[in-house]
């Protein structure tokens, strides 16, 4: 298939799904309307038998609802990367990022969840979540199956609600990937925490750990404040050589907003431990965050001689502000008080974002630094950008966000252009059609 | 008038067989001993000795003359001069930093020289493939540094990459084939599929991800097509008299492992033009060359698939046979190389003389530089003996 046929083939799909929920789309932007003469009319009652609301079929606290939605990027860039010949080292210009369909359901206290990335192209990662949980109690619930371990504020929130078109680098860099594991949650009072075990920390990453724990803790410190931290350790074994072929390295990679990687992969071997901290202040229609995320691999026996040299830490931050101009905010997203399909104006959020993301190693630097992923002095590597971005919610179905990015690099030979560490600019788009 | 028209014919000849631009990049200067320093951790050093069978890749800075080109990859290479005493050494400038270059090249190689104890063989050899027109690496010797200790001397060699297309065949576009030795093979047809001639013993440099079918339509024809019309046919896929001119330059230089090797093919990159079925074959690593006074002019043109059925064509095999006489007697001499013989020994001398690392000692060093002088002076005569 040609570029062509395929930029025609994705462009088919997404007009396709998008006609798809357009129908449901507008009859619910047009329900509110009744539906609120209704609620004044009657108070809200819990309907008995098996009946349709929207998306879900429902039955009292029982419920079977579709999930999912669809992600297209658009990027424009003001450079490209010296030598990049084969185009991987920056974004594409247009791509069907993501699309997720799958089912939830509840019935009472048990829930189930099975989301899949159907695409040809995800073969090997199309399974999501899938998980069957069970909340004995507000302070215990017990989650198993297939899903995100509790690590990091920005990794833990669906991709659909994220206030930017790209996670933050340590929120998508230095987090683990979903899991197959059993994990408990609950609140304690002002405490709320997740502890659990995994089979790795990424299923379909062939450079997953082996069996893992994960904990996440969030203290409530006062209404719309929270301060969390989160603990990740498991054990990664370097990948066998393989007759003559060298070994994949396994440790953790740089990879910008923008798709430029500024940290190659190091061979690691021991613990791979995760260590993060973040605060959430909401107040009305502003909230800021911050979070700080590290990630730190051991390399035993994996100098270019065989001996152990000191480990590779990847290490990070992330401060972000957002205001809502124009409808209201819920929960981790932003909804319109009107939808534009039913004569309102929407939703509207500005957004700003400072990160930056570095590694290197943890022993001294002393003697040559060199950029080898067996280097016992490792030369360090780092990205820093600022982002502004607006978010708009046409309605509940469907969202446009665009960001624009000013990336820099610590060390001028690792930068897009050589010689050059800054700044890059850039500007992202997504078209989001979701089930909400 | 008659003198006019001597130098007009003369300035046409010098067009036809003048190499094609010669980038000339200072850092190939031959007429100097260029000083190459490598700092890398000492571990990398010992570990890529040690392990010097493998293609590792350890960073480095490499220093060319003063002037220092940071984070370059470097590797173990070679084929039978592989070694972890004198490590020959392939230097890419973008394995870590994307984009990077020195000087326009993407890599550059260290040659050990291990092979060759005039180790100025490969220098000769290309400079006649130069002279007969068909673009040859730039290659110069250096004295190599790693972090404080002299480790030999060598050559640094133009890789034949995609700067060298474009600068010495003038465009890039095509696919450009190493020929990695691994067994003993002369062109003989092993089927349709480019899987049996692709990625062993024809390593893709190039386009690697869209390979056409070229390269086995290119052998299929070399043993299919009819000898009727043999050599007119090839012209599809090859200019037929620089190819037996780049054999004539072998065998008049008495080349044992290189397209009509002693072990079979080997030592050369063949290269696809872009959106063409046109091939040209590449020298490379010609260290093996003035292997004798007294050499054959059809030395084993009967071992490969495609020189045979070339020979088997009259007008080609004189054609051959012409230029091999022209070239063993213009510059396969004292005249054309033995100036070049004096100035390489005595810029190199020392420095021979002082690398520790070498297999061979510094009297072989004399005594092949003396051996050398005796070929260019009796390789001509032992070439008209066999075609008067």
């Amino acid at each position: 298939m040609s570029m062509s046929q395929r930029c025609f083939h994705r462009t088919a799909v997404v007009v396709a799904l998008a006609a798809a929920l357009a129908a449901p789309v507008a009859a619910q932007d047009a329900a509110p309307g009744k539906a609120e003469k209704a609620e004044k009319k009657a108070p809200a009652e819990t309907r008995e038998g098996w009946h349709r609301d929207g998306f879900a079929l429902k039955n009292g606290k029982s419920k079977i609802e579709l999930a999912g939605y669809l992600q297209e990027d658009f990027r424009n860039f003001d450079w490209a990367v010296n030598g990049d010949e084969t185009g991987t080292e920056q974004g594409a210009e247009h791509e069907l990022r993501r699309l997720r369909v799958g089912v939830k359901a509840e019935f009472g206290k048990m829930s189930l969840e099975f989301v899949t990335d159907p695409r040809n192209s995800q073969k090997g990662d199309r399974l999501k979540d899938v998980t069957v949980g069970y909340a004995f109690s507000k302070q215990f619930t017990l989650l198993v199956g297939h899903f995100k371990p509790p690590v990091g504020q920005e990794f833990l929130t669906s991709a659909s609600k994220t206030d930017y078109v790209e996670r933050s680098m340590i929120g998508s860099r230095l987090v683990p990937d979903r899991e197959w594991g059993a994990a408990a949650s609950g609140e304690l009072g002002v405490v709320e925490y997740s502890v659990g075990a995994f089979a790795g920390d990424g299923s379909s990453a062939s450079q997953s750990a082996g069996t893992s724990g994960a904990a996440r803790l969030t203290l409530k410190i006062a209404k719309g404040l929270s301060l969390s931290g989160s603990l990740m350790q498991g054990t990664v074994e370097p990948d066998p050589r393989v007759g003559s072929s060298e070994p994949s390295p396994k440790g953790a990679s740089g990879v910008t907003a923008t798709k430029f990687t500024f940290w190659n992969r190091a061979h690691v071997n021991g613990t791979r431990r995760r260590m993060g901290a973040d605060v959430n202040f909401t107040r009305g229609a502003f909230r800021l965050q911050g979070e700080y995320l590290e990630n730190r691999e051991q390399r035993k026996g994996q100098g270019s001689t065989g001996q152990d040299i000191p480990d590779v830490r990847g290490r990070g931050w992330s401060a972000q502000a957002g205001f809502v101009l124009v409808g209201a905010r819920k929960g981790s997203t932003v909804e319109p008080k009107k939808s534009v399909f039913a004569g309102g104006a929407g939703a509207l959020e500005v957004v700003a974002r400072a990160e930056a993301l570095k590694f290197d190693d943890t022993g001294a630097a002393s003697g040559f630094a060199g950029y080898g992923n067996r280097a016992r002095n490792i030369a360090p590597s780092g990205s820093s950008n600022i982002q502004a971005g607006v978010n708009y919610w046409a309605s509940n179905f469907m969202k446009l966000q665009g960001s624009a990015i000013w990336e820099s690099y610590n060390d001028p030979l690792i930068a897009p252009q050589p010689g050059k560490t800054g700044r890059y600019m850039a500007y992202i788009a997504r078209v989001q059609f979701m089930i909400p | 008038m008659r003198q006019f028209k001597l130098a007009f014919l003369a300035l046409g000849f010098g067009l036809l067989v003048a190499s094609p631009a010669l980038a000339a990049d200072p850092m190939f200067d031959q007429s100097r001993l260029h000083e190459c320093k490598l700092e890398l951790d000492p571990a990398d050093w010992a570990a890529l000795r040690a392990n010097f069978q493998t293609n590792q890749y350890y960073a480095a800075n490499l220093t060319i003359d003063g002037e220092t080109v940071r984070q370059v990859g470097i590797r173990s290479r070679g084929a039978g001069s592989r070694s972890g005493e004198k490590p020959g050494l392939k230097v890419d400038f973008n394995k870590y930093v994307s984009g990077q270059e020195f000087h326009g090249y993407k890599s550059v190689v260290l040659d050990n020289v291990t092979q060759d104890p005039s180790m100025m063989r490969e220098l000769l050899a290309n400079s006649v493939f130069e002279a007969v027109g068909i673009p040859a690496p730039q290659i110069a010797f250096c004295r190599l540094t790693i972090n404080t200790d002299f480790w030999g001397l060598y050559t640094l060699i133009e890789s034949v990459s995609k700067p060298f297309l474009k600068s010495r065949l003038g465009e890039e576009s095509g696919t450009l084939y190493d020929y990695e030795y691994t067994d003993d093979y002369r062109f003989t047809y092993k089927g349709d599929s480019l899987d049996a001639y692709v990625p062993v013993p024809f390593e893709p440099q190039t386009n690697e991800g869209k390979l056409d079918t070229g390269l086995s339509e290119f052998i299929k024809a070399i043993n299919q097509t009819p000898q009727s019309g043999y050599a007119a046919a090839m012209e599809t896929y090859i200019d037929v008299k620089k190819f037996l001119t780049h054999l004539a330059v072998e065998n008049a230089c008495a080349e044992y492992d290189g397209l009509v090797g002693q072990f079979g093919l080997n030592n050369f990159f063949l290269y696809q033009y872009g959106g063409q079925k046109k091939f040209v074959f590449i020298p490379w690593d010609k260290d093996t060359s003035f292997q004798a006074t007294v050499w054959a002019v059809q030395h084993r043109m009967d071992t490969n698939e495609f020189t045979k059925r070339l020979m088997l064509d009259p007008a080609m095999k004189s054609y051959y046979e012409s230029e091999v006489k022209r070239i063993a007697t213009s510059f396969v001499t004292t005249a054309f190389l033995g100036g070049k013989i004096d100035t390489f020994a005595n810029l190199i001398r020392a420095s021979v003389s002082a690398d520790t690392h070498k297999p061979f000692s510094s009297a072989d060093f004399e005594a092949s530089v003396s051996g050398l002088k005796g070929i260019m002076a009796g390789r001509a005569a032992n070439v008209l003996s066999q075609v008067p």
